[in-house]
């Protein structure tokens, strides 16, 4: 065929699948799909599961396990974070296990890898929703992967419970009714930080240090309203380079205004060079580090004595701080670490979250077991959004959410400022935003 | 423009920086030009076999070593270590032309970070100090705010960059072995005929490439605080801009590069904050690509004639 | 076993071919009816990828340009699509050849500089192409132009199955089938480029660039013309690829994806158009499958606690092995295999062996697939890939009796 006949069938063919894709219905919405949810006349918020597949509202079998399934980036940068969520679930979920389940039923966790890329965290979640048919999902990290697969889950109608991310848009039960997030949202801690400094010296003087991932973008999205609106004066935010060896530059110009408080929003492998910076330049204001940098063990020890007097806004016990080692909770933590034999993993905070998460859903199943309909996917993602529970390993154990009014499970907890004597922290304050958080997020 | 940008003590910050990181960048375009010269081949690895080196350091020091004596051995590993692939993976590799070594170079990237990454874990850990790194070690020039010092970290490694190009001008301008590394650098097969053992020279170009780049992963380390397996991955492409600014065959060009690079990087935004955002990797392209449009063979390489 | 031999443009040759061509389209009808919607899923991205490596293969294989920033075309067109669908309301189907065009001009723009650059230069400058595209995404002004940063761009696209269609397939499946028809146009034009004037010029200015330019062929021309055209296959993949993942974001679109990329190529044959498919292949289930069986394996994960990461070294080591001991890809040794039953021999030399030459002496075209001989751009030995199995009983002068694969170009 000459090269003109085969472009004039090209041209031909191209246009007739063009045509075909356009016929065939195609449409494309950027919403959610999946079923939304109604706060009911009693005031409790319900996940409707009337757009839902049969089985989101049929009990478990009888015995059959609880299937939960778990993407964690396994490997790439953010390797250790995965590992170490999955050792805390498994050693929870064995100690609930070993004690005979929830329900009768034993809870069996399915772990994918998804390098934090959201294209597999999207095969991962097509495989959990198809073959693997799992009956809840938990701990998915990421802002790109939750973005990309809470569609996925609504609309197969199948919990992702207890996300990890600080992206404020996830915490909202009309718009992502089968999503709900774990962590404070970057708008609670921003509003700690916040109140914290107009504490400390009202009409403060604030600078924003950043660098270019989420975390970042999440927090300067939110903190420069609050701050404005807690009566301080922000200045311009420095970014970090991608390639740069040191943050010299960028911490000179941020200090160059003489600011009152310097609030580094990036990502802890940033903070040993943060600290001494600001050591060297005698900065004498406050120094606010973001809660990824809570373990200060690694992240703020390093640059001793650096770091006396930086403050971070806290919500759960450091496993790795000695001011914990006679706490009853942490020392049940580490025993059921030890018990699940991962105890290598125990010191690291992330560890200590999944085993958190684990706590969370295993009083989501419980209070679907009691629920009328009983152990359904579409009663746990309800239990979710009604919940009140107690977790001690958490700064403010006493936690809750409550639908619409309430969609933040951690909103609470307390300022620690780093003590170089103690080489931890010491608390300074309470932050306690239970029931507003909703506002914030706005 | 900066509000900052009348401020002398600013400026002569961004100039300090820019210089630490660009020598830094000098060093990595070193190794890649020392590569290059012999062999003609660029080695994408560098960066992960720098960050080898570096957990070699670190290791080492963890096992009592003192910090100094970690960083010779290593840099002694590293050498055979470069040699050694130069000669098992690469040679055998060179009949077949470019891309077969650059795909290779890649594998072992690949292959590298994640060995790094299983042995050492990916959790980051602190880095170990060859220069006085705790907050008095600088010298205070202006005082603020925002002040102006330069730390010793900073100082050392510009001083380490003078060593070196020092110690490499020795080598290869006064030793037999450096004479014979020229020649091959200058004329392939001239030099074999003459006798120099061509793939020896090779060897030797990968080794000390290795070496030095041992040497920078270990201070780009002590100047972050802290080290993992991604260390060296985005300074790798600051490095390549640098060698092409400088002319990839040309060591004092590799130097003056990567001064010059990172001087840009860091005033060029701090100045102009019109730049909004992280733009310094653009900036390198941008700076790589005129480079390449207007001079091909860098500021002080040499036209290479095609004879046909 | 005597290999079956046929003669090129023959009757038989037609019907080879014919039935080879039935077969793939059945099989591509049967994956959706077949399979559950998640392989169909993932078969979907196979396609999408690749289309992706099939405009590294042409870049690279046949052109012999080195490229290293594959992902930035990928992600140019990924992007296009995402921002148009999300924020402007466009149809995907409209999308294509707004992002093809888009390649066209990035891939003219990187061209460019490969008038004056070769080698080296080029990869390094293709590789800080590749490395700057997803920075440049995340930065304020491609926030500004509606990238979504570094949180990634969300895209929903679903098709309903249309009535007139007659096979049970679900609306994954019949999105399956009109990617699969989209990527198999556009296979059957890069064969046809390939095998026309344009691509033996290509294949020309790889072997050997000063005979070519002595030859008539303008370097500079080609060199960009195929880049442009690379680049836009790289577009068209990544449109593609939001028919399967619904989102696209920076990490996605980086040096890492290249690297998968070039992976592939050379996996399937940086030379052959058929080599894009397997790439395709290994780029989606060779990751799955390494992670999930590097996880599985007990005294791997006691070894780290993170046995995910052996995926990378088991990647890194297939491609030193392929660069080895098969550089030239699978698809020429699933070739050689294949000339063991059956032999395609040009009209030419249908006297020689002993057959009368039939159909019409004027198709051109190579007699095997879309091979254009060993690629030197992968290095190995130059040795023929087809007809090394026949022994014909007469051998008179033969064209070139070293490289009887390379004979002269028709």
């Amino acid at each position: 065929m000459t090269r003109t006949t085969r472009c004039a069938a090209l041209a031909t063919a191209g246009l007739l699948i063009i045509g075909l894709a356009a016929c065939g219905n195609s449409k494309s919405s950027s919403a959610s799909g999946g079923s939304a949810g109604s706060t009911g006349a009693d005031g409790q918020f319900a996940v409707s599961a009337s757009s839902c597949p049969a089985d989101a509202t049929q009990p478990l079998a009888a015995g059959a396990p609880i299937k939960i399934g778990t993407s964690q980036p396994l490997s790439g940068p953010l390797a250790v974070a995965g590992a170490a969520n999955v050792a805390g679930l498994t050693a929870y979920f064995k100690k609930i296990n070993d004690a005979g389940g929830v329900d009768g039923h034993q809870i069996e966790l399915v772990s994918k890898d998804d390098a934090f890329d959201a294209g597999r965290a999207t095969t991962n979640a097509q495989a959990f929703t198809g073959q693997e048919q799992v009956f809840a999902t938990v701990a998915q990290v990421g802002t790109p992967q939750i973005t990309a697969t809470a569609p996925i889950y609504a609309s197969a109608c199948v919990p992702q419970l207890w996300t990890i991310t600080t992206g404020a848009q996830f915490n909202d039960p009309t718009k992502y009714p089968w999503t709900i997030n774990g962590i404070p949202p970057a708008p609670v801690e921003s509003k700690a930080i916040v109140d914290y400094i107009a504490k400390k010296k009202p009409g403060a003087k604030v600078v924003e240090l950043m660098d270019s991932e989420a975390l970042a973008q999440d927090f300067h999205a939110a903190l420069p309203a609050l701050a404005q609106k807690a009566g301080l004066t922000v200045q311009p935010a420095q970014t970090i380079p991608a390639g740069a060896t040191n943050i010299d530059a960028q911490l000179s110009a941020a200090v160059a205004s003489s600011p009152d408080a310097i609030v580094l929003e990036a990502l802890p492998n940033y903070v040993p060079g943060f600290l001494t910076g600001l050591a060297r330049a005698n900065f004498k204001g406050l120094v606010v580090l973001n809660s990824s940098a809570n373990a200060a063990s690694q992240w703020v020890t390093p640059a001793d004595p650096a770091g006396q007097g930086a403050v971070v806004p806290l919500f759960r016990k450091d496993p790795a701080d000695p001011q914990w080692a006679d706490d009853p909770a942490m020392k049940e933590y580490l025993a059921d670490m030890a018990a699940a034999g991962q105890e290598k993993m125990a010191p690291l905070g992330n560890a200590l979250d999944g085993y958190g998460w684990g706590q969370l859903l295993v009083q989501n199943l419980q209070d679907a077991a009691k629920a009328d309909g009983g152990l359904t996917r579409a009663n746990v993602m309800t239990a979710a959004w009604n919940m009140d529970i107690s977790r001690p390993l958490m700064l403010h154990p006493d936690e809750s959410t409550n639908g619409q009014t309430d969609p933040v499970i951690e909103e609470a907890g307390q300022i620690g400022v780093y003590s170089t004597e103690n080489k931890g922290w010491t608390a300074d304050g309470d932050w306690d935003y239970s029931g507003k958080s909703a506002e914030l997020i706005g | 423009m900066s509000p900052n940008a009348g401020n002398p003590a600013f400026l002569l910050q961004l100039v300090s920086s820019g210089l630490t990181n660009g020598a830094l960048f000098a060093l990595v375009a070193l190794a890649i030009v020392l590569v290059y010269k012999t062999t003609s081949h660029i080695n994408l690895a560098q960066g992960e076999m720098a960050t080898l080196g570096a957990f070699g350091v670190f290791e080492l020091t963890r096992h009592g070593f003192p910090v100094w004596g970690a960083v010779g051995v290593a840099l002694v590993l590293s050498f055979c270590f470069g040699a050694g692939l130069e000669r098992g993976l690469i040679r055998p590799l060179e009949r077949r032309g470019v891309f077969p070594v650059i795909l290779t170079t890649l594998a072992l990237f690949l292959i590298i970070n994640a060995v790094v990454a299983i042995v050492w874990g990916t959790q980051p850990v602190p880095a170990p100090r060859p220069f006085p790194n705790s907050i008095q070690d600088k010298v205070d020039v202006l005082a603020g705010p925002p002040p102006f010092f330069i730390t010793y970290v900073a100082l050392g490694i510009l001083a380490l960059l003078v060593l070196v190009l020092l110690l490499l001008w020795l080598l290869l301008e006064r030793t037999k072995l450096g004479l014979g590394y020229r020649a091959v650098a200058a004329n392939r097969e001239a030099a074999a005929v003459m006798g120099i053992p061509v793939g020896r020279m090779h060897m030797f170009g990968w080794g000390i490439a290795a070496a030095l780049g041992t040497l920078t992963a270990a201070f780009v380390a002590e100047t972050g605080g802290t080290q993992d397996f991604n260390l060296m991955g985005s300074i790798l492409i600051f490095g390549l801009a640098a060698a092409t600014l400088g002319g990839f065959d040309s060591v004092p060009g590799a130097a003056i590069g990567g001064l010059v690079l990172g001087l840009v990087i860091a005033v060029v935004p701090g100045v102009f904050t019109v730049i909004q955002g992280d733009m310094s990797l653009v900036i390198a392209l941008a700076v790589m690509l005129v480079v390449l449009l207007v001079r091909p063979q860098g500021l002080f390489g040499t036209k290479t004639l095609e004879r046909v | 076993m005597k290999p079956r031999v046929l003669v090129e443009g023959s009757r038989r040759h037609r019907i080879w071919q014919g039935s080879g061509l039935l077969l793939a389209v059945l099989v591509v009808l049967a994956l959706p009816l077949l399979l559950q919607d998640f392989w169909v899923g993932q078969f979907s991205l196979v396609v999408a990828y690749s289309v992706a490596v099939l405009g590294l293969n042409l870049v690279t294989g046949f052109t012999g340009q080195i490229s290293l920033g594959h992902g930035a075309f990928f992600g140019l067109g990924a992007y296009t699509t995402a921002i148009l669908v999300s924020d402007h309301g466009w149809a995907w189907a409209a999308t294509v050849p707004v992002a093809a065009l888009l390649g066209l001009a990035l891939g003219f723009a990187v061209g460019l500089p490969a008038l004056r650059l070769h080698g080296l230069y080029l990869a390094v400058v293709t590789l800080a192409v590749g490395v700057a595209f997803p920075v440049v995404v995340s930065q304020p002004i491609g926030i500004a132009l509606g990238t979504g940063g570094v949180g990634g761009k969300p895209v929903q696209i679903t098709w309903g199955k249309p009535l007139w269609f007659g096979l049970n397939v679900s609306d994954k499946g019949w999105t399956f089938l009109v990617m699969a028809a989209v990527a198999g146009a556009l296979f059957w034009l890069a064969t046809g480029l390939v095998r026309s004037r344009t691509g033996r010029a290509l294949v020309t200015l790889r072997d050997n660039e000063t005979a070519a330019a002595i030859s008539g062929i303008w370097p500079a021309e080609v060199k960009t013309v195929t880049f442009a055209i690379s680049a836009m296959y790289g577009a068209i993949g990544g449109a593609l690829y939001l028919l399967a993942t619904p989102i696209v974001s920076p990490a996605t679109v980086g040096f890492t994806i290249t690297l998968l990329f070039i992976t592939a190529m050379v996996l399937g044959g940086a030379a052959t158009i058929s080599g894009a498919w397997i790439g395709g292949l290994a780029m989606v289930f060779l990751p799955y499958y390494t992670s999930q069986w590097a996880g599985d394996l007990t005294f791997l994960s006691q070894l780290t606690d993170q046995p995910g990461l052996f995926a990378n070294v088991i990647y890194g080591l297939i491609l030193i092995v392929f660069i080895y001991f098969v550089p030239a890809g699978l698809v020429p040794l699933l070739t050689r295999l294949r000339t063991r039953f059956v032999v395609i021999v040009p009209a030419e030399a249908a006297p020689v062996v002993g057959m009368p030459p039939g159909g019409s002496a004027t198709s051109p075209g190579e007699p095997d697939g879309a091979l254009a001989g060993p690629t030197p751009a992968i290095g190995g030995p130059a040795e023929p890939t087809q007809e090394s199995g026949l022994q014909p009983h007469s051998y008179p002068t033969h064209p070139d009796p070293e490289h009887p694969a390379r004979a002269t170009p028709r």
